[in-house]
This record gives structure tokens, C-alpha cells and sequence, in this order.
């Protein structure tokens, strides 16, 4: 069954925003410390190279009439789902409670059965207001910290790897990319790159004046202040891109409060092999289907993904971070295998 | 001349500022009672808890407490001599060139993808029924 655009333009606007947001959210400024803006450079170069011609690829089949991309598809709406509950759950961590409440709210706004446009209105109200709030905070600092941004190439093997996903995922590599503006799919993949450059380009410069301030790597109150309409209108993608958004935020409501607690140890792990191992099955079953130059491709990034996992070589989590990592194959294989189920069944 | 006063307890390192990198500056570590501590070992760290993280010594303190430092490198850095520590912030003489660099570059790529998603999509022009 085909994914359906919102109707909503705010939805799709926020669409749009919100897509950029999931690796704006991940640069944190622990990653920022390894190779300062070189990780955010190698980023948009992998997203504009690598991201934009797979997602093209992975348009060949969407209209193809097969179990394998239903499958596909389902996958790549829970990696998503599960790449937002990552991306939050430092954040979540850091913040307590607050955190949680607005995790809750996300994740129940992402789950509104009418997907109302008033949704929209307010999560591009709330980001108009943290631009703001940004660019005031900003406007008395004359010259920004350079030290943290200060690009450090000859540690690219710590952070190559991340930079790798980050780019495919910010092109929306896995679920087929956004569909939000009409036209060529590469279009919408286009603009949520473009959003989310600029996001992370903004927080970035929030992260170094913060570390300039007192040479810590703890976010700043004014760093704070800009993330949290983030955190929120973070769980929306799943509005404007899923048919199953109750079930999906009911599993990233969970998973956020979960890899905030036990899990947080476990999130160099599951960015470092679990995403990427998704992400080439993902594409492998799309491969499957594909046609001519588009097979090539999509088996080239699942090569890609693959290769990730000895790049970053994350250490094995503790033995709770470890339990919380073992729901996500257990809840792939219940999700999609379900839905194969249910498709079969139509058949 | 501004000093930059740092205590711990009331021992402090007193730094020239602004410390700009290629221009000497001078350090001084005084004790308790601002008297100077001679023969002090006086060091600078660059990019504390970072990627690259180095520490220089820059020598002993001299009769006066004194110790000459001319950075080479800007940035956020910290000074530290026995268990005292300040942070001082070394100007560059021009803006990080890489760095400016790629954050133009970065923006850029970004404004030029927002351009192309921004523009309408071409309409396919329909062939006339001979």
C-alpha cells in the first residue's frame, strides 16, 4: 500500500522542518568535539552524493506490487521511528521530566488520528519562535566560538561512519525519502537536506559559543531553549510520512523513554550497527525488485551501510543498554513480519 | 591593559589581555597573599576535552613570578600552573580561514538545494494530435 502525502500544507511544511531536524538533533556536541564542523561538511556531501541519487533509486519501486517493498517499507517507517527516539534520548536524559512531558506530547500529536493542519500550524509557530528566541541569544555574541568548530580531518576515523548515516538519513534514506512537495522525489529529499543543514549549522554555533563560555560540552541554557520545540515537533515526521502512526508512536514513546534511561549507553551501538544493518536490509529488499541502473545503486548503499559497522566498531552495550537494543530486531521482525502476514492474507 | 584575575583559594595567574596569537604576553602566578610563587611550572592546554587536546610548557616562573608566553594557536586556552587554572580566549589576527570555509560551504550546499526544491517542476508539454 503506497505511503499518502499529508494533505495539510502546514503538514507539509512542518514535514519539511521536521525531517531536517533528526540529524540536527544528533550532532551533539560530544560528536562536534571529534572533528568540528568537517563531520557536518562530510555530512551534506554524503547527503548530496550519496542520499539524493538513493532515494531517487528507491522511488523505482514504490509502485511496484510486491511483498518485498511492503516489507521494505514497513522497515524503513520503524527505522525512522526508531532513529527519532535515538536522536531525542540524550536530550530527553539531559532534560528529566520536561523532557519526557514533551516527548509525550510529540509522540501523541504524531499519533492524532485527523493529522489536523492546527498540528502544523503550531509546530511552525514554535519553530518560528525558537529561530527567534536563537537569534537574539546569538546577537550579543560577536564573534562565535571557533574552537570547537575548528575542523579536525586527521580524526576522520572516529566519526567517518556516523557521517555516513547522517547524510543518508538526512536525504531520508530507507523509507524512500519524503514525499511532501510535489513533483520529483528528489525534490522534497532536496529541501528537508536544506532545512536540515541550516538546523544543525544554528545549533553548531549554539554548541561552540557554549564550550567558549566555560570549555564545557553540557548545552547551554539558550542551546536548551532551541531544542525543545525540536524535541517535539521531532515525532511529527511519522504524521506526514506513516499509515501506522498510533502504533509506531506508541513504539517511539517507548523507545524514547527507554534509550533515554537503561538505553543510553547503548546509543553508540545502535547508531553504529543497528541503524545501518536496518538500513542494508531495507535496501537489499528494495535491490530485490529493482530494475536496471536503480539495482546498482540501491545495492551500492547497501554496501555503504554495511560498511558503517566496522567504521564506527561500537563496543558491545552493558547488559541493560543491551536489553533495550534487543527490542529492536524483536519489534522489526513482529512489525513487518505482521504486516507480510496481512498482505498475504489480501492476496 | 585588562588583567585576568583567576583564584583559587586566593593564590591567582594574572594574564595580559587580550592575548592574541603571535604577540607575547605575560603571565603572572602570585600565592595566597599575591605574593609571586618563583619556579612554577607554567603550561597551556589548547582545545581542552576535544580532539587534539595539547599541552605546552612554557617554562618556570622567573623572581617575579613571571612567565612569557606568545601563542601560536587561537582559541579557547588554558593556562595552568601547579593546581591553579585559568582560561583565557587567544584572538586570532584573521578569522579561522577553514573553518569559515566550510561553514560557508555548508550554507551554502544548503541554499542551493532550498533553491532547487523551491523551484516549480517543470510541466511535461503535451504534443498537439496531428
Amino acid at each position: 500500500m503506497p505511503i499518502a502525502p499529508p494533505k495539510s500544507i502546514p503538514l507539509r511544511l512542518v514535514g519539511v522542518a521536521v525531517l531536517g531536524i533528526l540529524p540536527a538533533l544528533a550532532l551533539t556536541p560530544s560528536l562536534l568535539a571529534q572533528g568540528g564542523l568537517a563531520i557536518l561538511a562530510a555530512c551534506s556531501v554524503v547527503a548530496v552524493a550519496v542520499g539524493l541519487p538513493l532515494v531517487s533509486a528507491e522511488r523505482s519501486v514504490e509502485a511496484v506490487d510486491s511483498r518485498l517493498r511492503v516489507g521494505a517499507e514497513d522497515l524503513g517507517s520503524l527505522l525512522l521511528t526508531l532513529a527519532i527516539a535515538a536522536a531525542a534520548a540524550p536530550w530527553v536524559a539531559l532534560l528529566g521530566w520536561p523532557g519526557i512531558a514533551i516527548m509525550a506530547v510529540g509522540w501523541s500529536a504524531a499519533s492524532w488520528p485527523s493529522r489536523a493542519s492546527w498540528i502544523g500550524i503550531v509546530v511552525l509557530l514554535a519553530l518560528g519562535a525558537t529561530g527567534v528566541v536563537v537569534s537574539l541569544g546569538m546577537g550579543p555574541v560577536q564573534d562565535p566560538g571557533w574552537t570547537l568548530l575548528r575542523p579536525w580531518w586527521s580524526s576522520w576515523a572516529s566519526w567517518i561512519g556516523l557521517t555516513l548515516i547522517g547524510g543518508m538519513l538526512l536525504a531520508g534514506v530507507g523509507y524512500g525519502g519524503p514525499k511532501l512537495l510535489p513533483g520529483p522525489r528528489w525534490r522534497s529529499a532536496a529541501a528537508c537536506v536544506a532545512v536540515g543543514l541550516f538546523f544543525a549549522l544554528g545549533l553548531s554555533l549554539l554548541h561552540a559559543t557554549s564550550y567558549e563560555l566555560d570549555l564545557s560540552l553540557q548545552p547551554s541554557t539558550l542551546t536548551i531553549v532551541a531544542v525543545l520545540p525540536l524535541l517535539g515537533a521531532a515525532p511529527l515526521m511519522i504524521a506526514t510520512r506513516t499509515e501506522l502512526p498510533r502504533l509506531h508512536a506508541a513504539i517511539g514513546l517507548a523507545l524514547s523513554l527507554l534509550l533515554a534511561g537503561p538505553g543510553l549507553e547503548g546509543l553508540p551501538f545502535f547508531w553504529g550497527a543497528l541503524l545501518p544493518a536496518g538500513l542494508a536490509i531495507c535496501l537489499i529488499l528494495k535491490v530485490l525488485i529493482a530494475q536496471g541502473v536503480h539495482r546498482f545503486v540501491l545495492g551500492l548503499g547497501a554496501l555503504l551501510s554495511l560498511a558503517v559497522i566496522p567504521l564506527t566498531a561500537p563496543s558491545l552495550p552493558g547488559t541493560w543498554a543491551a536489553a533495550v537494543l534487543a527490542l529492536v530486531p524483536g519489534l522489526a521482525v513482529w512489525l513487518v513480519g505482521t504486516r507480510q502476514l496481512l498482505v498475504q492474507r489480501h492476496a | 591593559m585588562i588583567l585576568l584575575l583567576a583564584t583559587l583559594a586566593s593564590a591567582s595567574i594574572l594574564i595580559e589581555e587580550p592575548a592574541t596569537v603571535g604577540e607575547e604576553v605575560e603571565i603572572t602566578v602570585l600565592d595566597d597573599l599575591s605574593r609571586p610563587i618563583v619556579g612554577a611550572p607554567v603550561r597551556v592546554a589548547h582545545r581542552v576535552g576535544l580532539t587534539g587536546e595539547r599541552e605546552l610548557a612554557l617554562g618556570l616562573t622567573d623572581a617575579r613570578g613571571q612567565v612569557y608566553w606568545t601563542p601560536t594557536q587561537g582559541g579557547r586556552t588554558q593556562v595552568r600552573a601547579r593546581e591553579l587554572s585559568t582560561t583565557v580566549r587567544v584572538h586570532d589576527k584573521t578569522p579561522p580561514a577553514p573553518t569559515l570555509v566550510l561553514l560557508g560551504l555548508t550554507a551554502l550546499t544548503g541554499l542551493v538545494l532550498g533553491l532547487l526544491a523551491l523551484r516549480p517542476p517543470r510541466r511535461r508539454a503535451r504534443r498537439s494530435p496531428k
